[in-house]
């Protein structure tokens, strides 16, 4: 994308690497650029279809869940409505042709952390009211929820290597202290997004 | 030095090895690790910890658990400070500080106790009766009262400690460690049921922890001790120890307060969980009730259960020499348990005819006297009980020879009732069983079940049975298949019998005496009399009236002696007495706890923009917009805010300024019906906006008053972009969402909010086309950019959407980037403008220009005026409908007096008029009602250099150039204001389109 | 706290939802509705004890607006569906 030098980071100069030493039962990991894209359409056989085959992803149906493939992952949101979500670079585009679907750039409106360590549970329950035990909330499930009052969509990616989770970005200094605020008695690490393009802070 | 003079040499769950240090009342004092507050104080000997509210009377300890009504202090000093603690409670720790309450001087020699003399003048609502007037007085009065009734102190110093809130889910929550708890958590862990096990002890276990029963060949606590391993080993249980489950909510949500324990560095002091269980266990067990008879508040009287609690759990002497006044049987226990530690059992005094048979026997043999048909009349002594005096009794009423007995303890037992609060504020139905002379849980109203003394289940093999009973079904209603059968349990207890009730206890020789009800309110049983003779007969009004179960402890020991004596003196049955609510919390719970981490600047979450960490390295000062952060103004060194304004208004209208308008709601409208979904959202006209075109719009609620306005841009054919006010985003997204999902499920129109993903700024300035040509990609000239015209364009390499729109009443662009890109634009746009003077500005130079210019904003869409009041009603198109349309030719919203939008301007070109001000005729001296509208927006102008306002007034728009008062009383205004058009600056539009 | 069934996301703290009130069918030509009848349909709402048919949104979750059978004295919360979906009582 032609703004991908510029693109400054709502967390920038907040999300800078921490060490916990070898006690963190946190990490925090800030994803950063990401592509996101509203989607919208009537999940019908034609539609997974046509999504499939521009997106090289299924589409998840079921209420609560994501779907992932080569380019990035597609998570539920409603039931017409999902959210693309690749690294910055991917081929996924608002400006992609999928016939019966609404598709709108919404790339740098949420700020996105992965949060994972042993205490991963425990810290996300002190604000998430939504059951976490892995039972309830098996990888590949998404859902938006409230936490300390700002709402989020929180996924447990396939790989369940944590959790991640998308925050408004207006909201972004709030979470960042809510997260590391929570996290702060498990120990917390941070660490950089790779190829992090932000600015240095003043 | 051990000062430990009452502790016995063996026995009880404290560790003699770990000797700890407190201080009481200044005196250092030595306890165990185990020992409560409570029980370390009764090692020590003082009994004396407290002087009652109303009367001043020495108090002592009276239980020793959560519902203890005396023994409250005030614990540790400084920020850490805490009022009104139950010692009974207090897990003892090494340098912990605690000092009474209620007293002043000390409370050894206390002066309010004269009281206790004046309290034939202070009787049931004296205080609604005597302060009364004049009524100005009562802070006067109110300040020496509170004096006077020595409560608490709460802190001073900010708290040094935080909170927190942990959310939890579980198949079954167990309130209560005890035998019933243990069961019940047992059975269902089994099960295989996440299970929550909370407990209020810093030691789980209840009643096992004292009693002196074998289960299963094993002493209770070795029981107890492999029941909390086997849980504990169970990876799906959670036990909360020093957890009180102090509330039950709608859908089995129940929250818990945590102590967190070993206080540490980066570890709240306390947290809230907030537990969604799918069902609930109640084994909250039961309290014992005390009795009522004259002077029955002496320090050294103690419920019969504490007493043992403080010989068999924590190895203290609570006295001597003891009497045992009771109803029933489970008194019996302490008498044997006293007995066996050496204290001098004086007597039993029951009015029941004889006691259970098994019972008996133990006490017989022990050789401790039984007085059957008897009752305690008085206690004697002040500071400490040195006698009991009895008589013989029948239904409460005493009669022939006293006989005094002579002793330093006194233990009392009316009873068992079972802890119901959870299960009432569940919505529960309560029954009263008169064998128990209790109220126990009669119909559930949610998905939960009480076990054990908390139904009224007694025995520790009972409570067991019942418990795991009941951890069985909870588990077995979650889907899991139920653990195998409880194998039988032999416990060896004596059974306990019958009960006799006995409210309270009269006799001639005491009637001027107090009899206590309610031992922390001072609450007599002449003073619910006195009530019912006023009239108070309802329980409810009795409790307000006479105070009769508020507090700290909420009645948990006297609420059923109150209504009991109260339905004797109605003559009527308990049952129709009923009980007061009960409400959350079960004990009280700090306000620190309930706030968690969203206190000071966490209260709610911020909003910033993708430019605000410019703003506040340009010093800005900051303004709450909802949960947004906006910057009000940039001052420079040594300007004052008015001359900081003038400037940057004055910037605008002379070169060019640059604002930022992020927090403006943009909504992305798509599908095949969007226009024809504006058509019936806006007002006005959408069908013949061009694709590359802006325009303004006003909506309506469905009543017919303004709800928002804003600019609407035509993207693509079937693509718009709405903007809305910052304090209606969030409305206005779920209005629509409403109209569209609810009302118009045939349109095809999808909504984004895309608020989050545009960072938004305002060029505004003859100046702005310059600068704005400077740094983007595309022509962005009169011809290309026309007034209202929208395109896109690259600036400063980021990609942009320009709209050619005003607030400001000058030549001015709007542009949105992709919020990442929002900080770097915004300096390339500063970078650019540099050297024509670009000026940021604020929110307070925005409100003075729209000002100027006569712009509607959030003061004037105030839900009360139509789009005509504003003077936009030519704006409504008549060949469509629209939302709010129809109550438009109502007949109030059609009326000619209605209060329409107006400039005003200060005749002496000066007085400021202020916002709020209300518009009357008269003059300087002698305003004149009727009101006739109201100041809504006010700035100085630095362009017309004079005090202008907007204002809503009664038919307004006929009367420009009449003179009025603007008349503020709040701010001691009264200035005479001329009627004028509300578009001061350039009515025109010339410059706008410049 | 009540949790309601979204029906689109499953069961969530009610916390999660915004209350639009009970709904009312908006007359098909507002125009021909007089004045009694169009002050009905915007003022005019049952408060009743007992079941009550509202309208919820879920705005922290999947923005849908979901009708919601409840009972305002017990606050059960006998059925949920999408807008006009509701079974009949």
């Amino acid at each position: 994308m032609a703004d991908a030098t510029i693109r400054r980071s709502a967390l920038a100069g907040l999300a800078v690497p921490l060490s916990a030493g070898s006690g963190a039962g946190i990490t925090l990991l800030e994803r950063h650029p990401l592509v996101m894209i509203n989607l919208r359409g009537v999940a019908d056989a034609a539609f997974c279809d046509a999504v499939r085959a521009a997106c090289g992803a299924e589409l998840p149906v079921a209420p609560n869940t994501s779907g992932t493939g080569p380019c990035g992952e597609i998570l539920k949101l409603g039931p017409d409505e999902w959210l693309l979500v690749a690294d910055a670079g991917a081929a996924w585009s608002e400006k992609m042709i999928i016939p019966g679907a609404t598709l709108t750039d919404v790339s740098h409106a949420r700020v996105a952390v992965r949060v994972k360590g042993a205490k991963t549970r425990d810290m996300l329950a002190k604000g998430c009211a939504i059951d976490l035990h892995p039972r309830q909330f098996p990888p590949g499930t998404c859902v938006q929820t409230a936490i300390a009052k700002i709402n989020v969509i929180l996924h447990q990616p396939q790989d369940a290597d944590g959790f991640v989770l998308y925050a408004p970005r207006s909201f972004a200094g709030s979470f960042w202290h809510w997260l590391t605020g929570s996290a702060a008695e498990f120990g917390c690490h941070v660490i950089a997004p790779p190829g992090d393009g932000s600015m240095p802070r003043r | 030095m051990n000062t430990q003079h009452h502790r016995l040499s063996q026995g009880g769950l404290i560790d003699r090895g770990q000797p700890l240090t407190f201080r009481f009342n200044g005196r250092k004092l030595q306890g165990y690790a185990g020992d409560t507050l409570a029980s370390a104080l009764i090692a020590n000997g003082i009994h004396l910890v407290g002087r009652s509210f109303k009367y001043h009377r020495p108090r002592g300890i009276f239980s020793a658990g959560a519902e203890e009504p005396n023994a409250l202090v005030q614990l540790e000093t400084g920020a850490r400070t805490e009022p009104n603690i139950r010692a009974t409670q207090i897990e003892l720790y090494d340098g912990l500080v605690a000092t009474s309450q209620h007293c002043w001087p000390s409370v050894g020699t206390d002066l309010g106790a004269i009281n206790n003399l004046l309290s034939r003048l202070l009787p049931a609502g004296f205080y609604y009766k005597t302060f009364m007037w004049p009524p100005s007085w009562w802070m006067k009065y109110e300040h020496w009262i509170r004096k006077m009734a020595g409560l608490g102190i709460s802190p001073r110093k900010p708290d040094p400690d935080f909170y927190e809130h942990r959310h939890a889910h579980c198949d079954v929550l167990v309130a209560g460690g005890g035998p019933a708890g243990l069961g019940a958590a047992l059975a269902a862990a089994r099960a295989g049921a996440r299970v929550i096990l909370a407990d209020e002890g810093f030691q789980p276990g209840g009643s096992l922890l004292h009693e002196t029963a074998i289960i299963d060949n094993l002493p209770a606590t070795d029981w107890l001790a492999r029941t909390l391993a086997e849980l504990s080993a169970l990876p799906e249980v959670l036990i909360l120890r020093r957890s009180t489950v102090c509330a039950y909510f709608d859908h089995n949500y129940l929250t818990v307060a945590e102590t967190v324990s070993p206080a540490a560095a980066g570890m709240p002091r306390q947290r809230l969980w907030k537990i969604r269980a799918r069902r609930v266990v109640l084994a909250t067990g039961a309290i014992e009730r005390p009795l009522v008879f004259a002077d029955n508040d002496r320090p050294g009287i103690m419920l019969a259960s504490a007493a043992r609690i403080y010989v068999n759990r924590y190895g203290v002497r609570p006295g001597h020499r003891a009497v045992i006044f009771c109803n029933n049987d489970s008194a019996y226990l302490a008498a044997l348990d006293l007995h066996r530690c050496g204290t001098h059992v004086a007597a039993i005094v029951d009015p029941r005819p004889f006691a259970g048979e098994e019972i008996a026997a133990q006490t017989r043999a022990a050789g401790i006297r039984m007085i059957h048909g008897h009752a305690v009349v008085r206690a004697r002594g002040s500071r400490h009980i040195g006698a009991v005096e009895i008589m013989r009794c029948e239904n409460g009423l005493a009669t022939g020879p006293v006989e005094r007995v002579d002793c330093d303890l006194l233990c009392v037992s009316g009873g068992w009732s079972p802890v119901v609060h959870l299960f009432s504020q569940s919505k529960g139905r309560l029954h009263y069983d008169e064998n128990l002379t209790a109220f126990v849980p009669a119909v559930s109203a949610q998905a939960e079940q009480s076990a054990g003394a908390a139904r009224g289940v007694y025995g520790l093999a009972h409570c067991i049975s019942d418990g795991y009973a009941a951890g069985s079904r909870a588990a077995a209603s979650c889907g899991l298949n139920p653990p195998a059968a409880l194998a039988r349990l032999t416990v060896h207890q004596p059974a306990v019998g019958s009960i006799l009730p006995l409210w309270k206890v009269e006799a001639e020789h005491t009637r001027r005496a107090k009899s206590f009800i309610d031992l922390q309110n001072d609450v007599t049983t002449a003073d619910v009399a006195l009530a019912a003779r006023e009239g108070y007969v309802s329980v409810e009004h009795l409790k307000r009236y006479t105070t009769l179960g508020m507090g700290t402890d909420q009645g948990k020991i006297s609420n059923i002696n109150g209504l009991a004596i109260l339905a004797d003196i109605n003559a009527a049955q308990i049952p129709e007495v009923g009980t007061t609510t009960f409400r959350p919390p079960y004990t009280p719970v700090t306000l620190g706890t309930l706030a968690g981490t969203e206190i000071g600047a966490h209260f709610d979450p911020l909003r910033t923009s993708a430019i605000h960490a410019w703003h506040e390295q340009a010093g800005a000062r900051f303004m709450n917009a909802g949960l947004w952060k906006r910057p009000r103004l940039y001052p420079l060194a040594g300007e004052t805010e008015m001359q900081t304004i003038n400037r940057e208004t004055l910037a605008v209208r002379r070169t060019v300024g640059l604002v930022d308008v992020s927090t403006l709601g943009k909504i992305d409208i798509k599908g095949r019906d969007a226009c024809t979904f504006l058509e019936r959202v806006y007002i006005n006209r959408w069908r013949n906006l061009a694709v590359g075109k802006t325009r303004y719009g006003v909506m309506l609620r469905e009543d017919g008053m303004v709800f928002d306005d804003g600019t609407t841009t035509r993207i693509g054919d079937e693509h718009f972009l709405m903007t809305t006010t910052t304090a209606n985003a969030v409305r206005v997204m779920s209005t629509l969402e409403y109209w569209l999902q609810v009302h118009w499920r045939e349109l095809d129109v999808r909504l984004t909010s895309v608020t989050e993903q545009w960072a938004a700024m305002a060029l505004a300035g003859p100046g702005s086309r310059q600068v704005l040509a400077a740094v983007a990609s595309a022509d962005v000239g009169d011809a290309a950019l026309p007034y209202m015209a929208y395109l896109e364009t690259d600036i400063a390499g980021c990609p942009a959407r320009v709209f050619r729109i005003s607030f400001s009443g000058e030549l001015a662009y709007e542009i949105n980037v992709p919020a990442d890109c929002g900080a770097a634009v915004w300096t390339a746009l500063l970078a650019a403008g540099q050297a024509s003077g670009i000026t940021p500005y604020g929110t307070e130079a925005m409100a003075v220009l729209r000002i100027e210019k006569g712009h509607v904003a959030g003061m004037e869409l105030d839900g009360r005026t139509t789009a005509d009041d504003l003077g936009l009603g030519k704006m409504l198109a008549a060949d469509k409908d629209c939302i709010g349309k129809r109550s438009l030719t109502r007949p109030g919203l059609a009326a000619a007096d209605r209060r329409q939008l107006v400039g005003l301007v200060a005749v002496d070109g000066r007085s400021p008029i202020p916002r709020g001000a209300q518009l009357v005729a008269g003059n300087n001296h002698r305003p004149a009602g009727p009101i006739m509208g109201h100041v809504t927006s006010t700035c100085y102008s630095p362009t017309l250099e004079r005090p202008v306002a907007l204002a809503l007034l009664s038919g307004g728009r006929g009367r420009y150039g009449e003179r009025l008062r603007a008349l503020s009383p709040l701010a001691g205004a009264n200035v005479e204001v001329e009627v004028t058009h509300h578009v001061f600056y350039d009515p025109e539009g010339k410059r706008l389109r410049g | 706290m009540m949790l309601i069934h979204c029906p689109h996301c499953g069961a969530r703290d009610v916390t999660e939802f915004t209350y639009g009130g009970a709904g009312a069918a908006r007359p098909a030509d507002p125009a021909a509705a007089d004045d009694p009848q169009w002050a009905d349909y915007v003022y005019m709402r049952d408060n009743p004890r007992g079941l009550h048919d509202e309208l919820w949104q879920h705005s922290a979750g999947c923005r849908r607006w979901i009708a919601v059978r409840r009972n305002t004295l017990t606050h059960d919360v006998i059925a949920t569906a999408r807008p006009g979906e509701l079974p009949p009582r």
